[in-house]
């Protein structure tokens, strides 16, 4: 008996189920909002509909939401990348500083964002960066966010580029950070592609500081908190399909890596 | 585009091109609230040119965004509204108005509205203002409470069907005050005999409440009256919109003047007012968009749209019709909240006091008399 | 190791490359955190320093405490079903079968998509006219209230949205250990004679015995800061943790020295559950 497409139907139905809530808001943005309060309510669109997405736009600064997540997501991810890589090729490279950098990672990924967003408002109020209408306090926030991600998955990317041609290139005469810039860096280049595009999706996707940092320049996750919080499914499923666009054309992106495994040991 | 297209001309093309102003509004808008708001703000934009940027938010994060702006001395709000109970709180962050560019504007509204913005000057002016009435069961009930005496009857005859907002929020302290002011009491002292008298009347109160009234706010106590759960309580107008969405206003349900005390009767004033920050990137543009909104016209769109209640005296309570009836009778015994700094504080007291009595079932005069210790002491180590 | 000519000079150039981001985790980590912790020793009223009178205001708060509980029970649980679902999830998806590779990335999309999105998606399923009730009664049964303030139906809620977010990345952790077992352990277990079950249970589950430690640390000290999850389900008061109750203290009442008192309960709190992990790290 063929096990296989048993197997993959079985599959289907547990991916279906899984996926099923996203679904649903998706029909919910694609249909009245009379559709979406109705009792029982429809699992399939009864009259489909581009109204919530036509609200959405007029009424709520969409773009300016798009380009705030966007730079700050460029901005932290540039930030994270030009700290972490030095210090993950030290971490990779001599395994007597690597234990107390990881410590430090540690540290920071148990971290809870509520205990650093609460002073860091405060301190960044003081500062004039606190809801920054270019998001400058929230790049540093999502910097900081990103660095233990970055820094594991450039760790495992230059712990496996090969000794042997660093060490060939300094005996040729070129100085640690001329090896490392000619020879580590072209070498690990998918991990740093992964790592880029890792930490520019941890910043379009948090919510926590952008939620506290942030409260009349908004980002999108605390727009479609406020919208989903205190409005009616229309708008806010609408501002959510709108929102999984750009993610999933992310998670397109990074599917190649997720599959070579780059990304393991990230725990993300 | 309006805030992304200024930004990036003036990021890549330096001073040489003029952006185009921006104005930016900070309201306590409701999502299904936003598209016809924006209509109203539109026809300001028409008007004048000037692009307006809508930012919904809470209040509390209103305040907060305005007072981090003031610190910083510059910002990105240029006209902001507040809870009407906040308007002390934030009055060192917003600019005094000039009320003779306002002039024929102020003339229109109601003196006693206009009144609860002065702080040190004119610096808010009443954007939409709200109150509490009774709702209630016509088909349980007949006939609405007029006294004190009457509510009581009331709840004896329907245990455990009145509701009261107890929840630990700002909710309890709109469903207390009125009692307080009904009894004489002024509400920014608790050894007055008004606040016994208030209190001594919700421990009468107490055994007939509703189970839930301990976790209940606006919505919460909203679906238990449209399930039928309770035959009574206090709320806002947005209440008799929903029950008339489903179809039970103004029938079954309908809205009454609160019950009479002892020292007549009383509601909350709440509602939101406008003020420009005093960070506010354009100033006197800021100022025209809060003539407009005060105008006429704006304020006429806003009742007939979104149902706010309007602090021109040129414009009706609500359509004059019945479903706001019990509302529209209350118009002259609005009262603001003890405008001081101090405000939440205070009232958080008065929301764990009055817990204390509906919940914990404790002696009035020895809750209002720890209370009245608590606030010494708060107010002597306050800065 | 072969040492190279200047090896020595090169190790403390090499830990300088490493000062920027140490500079930085000092700036934003470690002086935030210090401040937190003076903020949550200052009185509210008078400004006084040292005060422990936010600890007493969360003392006499029983939203506080019920934080508290919340703040253990949740992750308990929440680690508890993603462990068992992923790695039944991994075992299944490290079957044989064309089509598994579209799988394995179909089922991180809950995980890979915006928090934000997902949690809202959950809302309108759990809402009292939503989706999941809508099901109960297509089946003919009653409607649940599943997010009731302060009811354990609304804990059992929040915690199946969180478990059903975070699933994917301790699947993949299993997948990658399931991966790395070397075929002819298995291939000899049936030449013995195994059947299916007891290849599963007497040699894969003890060999994914280190994997099971790494997503349980890992998993249980990440869980601890559970924070959108139950404040966008559940709202703030529905099933308050530790992080919502800061939040709310915060944001709502403007408490920011109970805020800050909260939030270092929850540091500390963190701390010594992930004290085992940093003894790992440490011993390796």
């Amino acid at each position: 008996m063929k096990r296989g497409p048993i197997l993959l139907a079985a599959g289907l139905v547990v991916v279906a189920a899984d996926l099923l809530p996203l679904a649903l808001v998706a029909k919910q943005a694609f249909t009245p909002e009379a559709e979406s309060f109705a009792w029982p309510p429809t699992w399939i669109p009864a009259t489909l509909t581009a109204d919530n997405f036509r609200a959405l736009r007029s009424a709520a600064e969409l773009e300016y939401g798009f380009f705030l997540s966007g730079t700050v997501a460029l901005c932290s991810a540039l930030g994270t990348l030009s700290l972490a890589l030095p210090a993950a090729w030290v971490s990779a490279r001599h395994p007597r500083l690597d234990r107390p950098l990881d410590a430090l990672m540690v540290v920071a990924r148990a971290f809870p964002s509520i205990a650093l967003a609460v002073p860091l408002a405060a301190l960044f109020v003081r500062a004039g960066l606190y809801n920054h209408p270019a998001g400058l306090g929230l790049w540093f926030a999502h910097t900081l966010l990103g660095l233990p991600f970055a820094f594991l998955v450039l760790r495992t990317g230059f712990a496996s580029v090969p000794r042997e041609l660093e060490e060939a290139a300094l005996l040729d005469g070129a100085t640690p950070l001329g090896a490392f810039w000619r020879v580590s860096l072209p070498l690990a280049r998918s991990s740093v592609a992964a790592a880029a595009v890792l930490v520019f999706l941890v910043s379009w996707d948090e919510f926590a500081y952008a939620l506290l940092l942030q409260v009349t320049n908004r980002p999108l996750p605390p727009l479609l908190y406020y919208l989903a919080a205190f409005g009616h499914p229309g708008m806010a499923s609408a501002m959510a399909v709108v929102m999984l666009v750009p993610a999933l054309a992310i998670i397109a992106l990074l599917e190649p890596a997720l599959r070579a495994g780059v990304l393991a040991g990230s725990g993300r | 585009m309006r805030k992304l297209f200024p930004a990036l001309l003036s990021l890549s093309l330096g001073a040489c091109v003029p952006a185009r102003e921006v104005l930016t509004v900070a309201v306590a808008l409701l999502p299904g609230e936003l598209p016809a708001y924006r209509s109203v703000i539109s026809e300001f934009e028409r008007e004048t040119g000037t692009r307006v940027v809508v930012v919904p938010q809470q209040y509390a994060d209103i305040r907060r965004a305005l007072a981090a702006e003031a610190l910083a001395g510059r910002g990105t709000l240029d006209v902001v509204e507040l809870d009407v109970y906040s308007l002390a709180m934030s009055a060192r962050d917003v600019a005094p108005l000039d009320e003779m560019a306002l002039g024929e504007a102020l003339r229109a509204l109601s003196p006693k509205a206009l009144r609860a913005g002065r702080f040190d000057g004119l610096r808010y002016l009443p954007h939409r203002i709200s109150w509490q009435a009774l709702i209630y069961n016509r088909a349980a009930l007949q006939r609405a409470p007029e006294t004190w005496e009457e509510l009581l009857a009331v709840a004896q005859k329907h245990p455990g069907q009145i509701g009261i907002k107890g929840a630990l929020y700002e909710g309890l302290t709109c469903d207390l005050l009125p009692f307080v002011w009904a009894a004489g009491g002024s509400g920014e002292s608790f050894e007055e005999r008004g606040a016994e008298r208030a209190l001594a009347f919700l421990a009468a109160l107490a055994p007939y409440l509703h189970p839930q009234s301990q976790v209940f706010k606006e919505a919460g106590i909203a679906e238990a009256m449209a399930r039928g759960e309770i035959v009574l309580h206090l709320n806002w107008p947005f209440a008799m919109s929903l029950f008339a969405s489903q179809g039970l206003a103004p029938g079954e349900i309908a809205s009454a003047p609160l019950p009479r005390g002892p020292s007549g009767r009383a509601t909350v004033l709440g509602g939101g007012y406008i003020g420009i920050p005093r960070s506010a990137p354009h100033p006197a543009s800021a100022l025209q968009l809060a003539q407009f909104l005060i105008g006429r016209r704006a304020q006429e769109r806003l009742r007939a749209e979104l149902g706010w209640f309007s602090a021109r005296t040129d414009i009706p309570v609500g359509d004059g019709g019945e479903l706001l009836a019990g509302f529209a009778q209350m118009r002259d015994e609005v009262r603001p909240r003890p405008e001081r700094p101090d405000y939440l504080r205070l009232s958080r007291e008065w929301q764990e006091a009055a817990r204390a009595v509906l919940f914990e079932h404790r002696d009035p005069r020895e809750v209002l008399a720890a209370a009245a210790q608590q606030w010494r002491a708060a107010r002597r180590d306050a800065p | 190791m072969r040492q190279l000519p200047g090896a020595p000079r090169r190790g403390r150039a090499a830990a300088s490359l490493a000062l920027p981001m140490i500079a930085y985790f000092a700036l934003f980590l470690a002086y935030p955190t210090a401040h937190a912790v003076r903020l949550a020793f200052t009185d509210p009223f008078s400004g006084a320093f040292p005060s422990a009178e936010n600890f007493r205001l969360l003392r006499a708060d029983p939203l506080f405490w019920r934080a508290l509980a919340n703040n253990a029970i949740l992750p308990a649980l929440s680690v508890a079903l993603e462990v068992i679902l992923g790695l039944a999830l991994a075992l299944f998806l490290s079957l044989r079968f064309p089509g598994r590779r579209f799988l394995r990335t179909a089922v991180i999309v809950p995980f890979a998509l915006p928090e934000i999105v997902f949690l809202t998606a959950m809302r309108y399923v759990f809402a009292p006219r939503g989706y999941a009730n809508g099901a109960l009664v297509l089946l003919g049964l009653p409607p649940v209230e599943w997010l009731l303030p302060g009811r354990v139906a609304t804990l059992a809620t929040v915690v199946a949205a969180d478990a059903w977010r975070v699933t994917p990345v301790v699947f993949l952790l299993f997948l990658a250990a399931l991966a790395s077992i070397p075929e002819e352990i298995g291939e000899a277990a049936v030449l013995d004679g195994a059947t299916g079950w007891r290849r599963l249970v007497h040699i894969t589950l003890p060999l994914l015995r280190p994997a099971l430690r790494a997503a349980l640390l890992l998993r249980g000290v990440d869980a601890l800061r559970i924070f959108a999850t139950p404040l966008v389900v559940a709202g703030a008061e529905g099933a308050p943790v530790l992080s919502t109750y800061a939040y709310h203290q915060w944001s709502d009442y403007g408490n920011e020295g109970m805020a800050a008192a909260a939030a270092t309960a929850l540091a500390l709190l963190s701390a010594v559950c992930a004290a085992p992990l940093l003894r790992r790290e440490v011993r390796r």
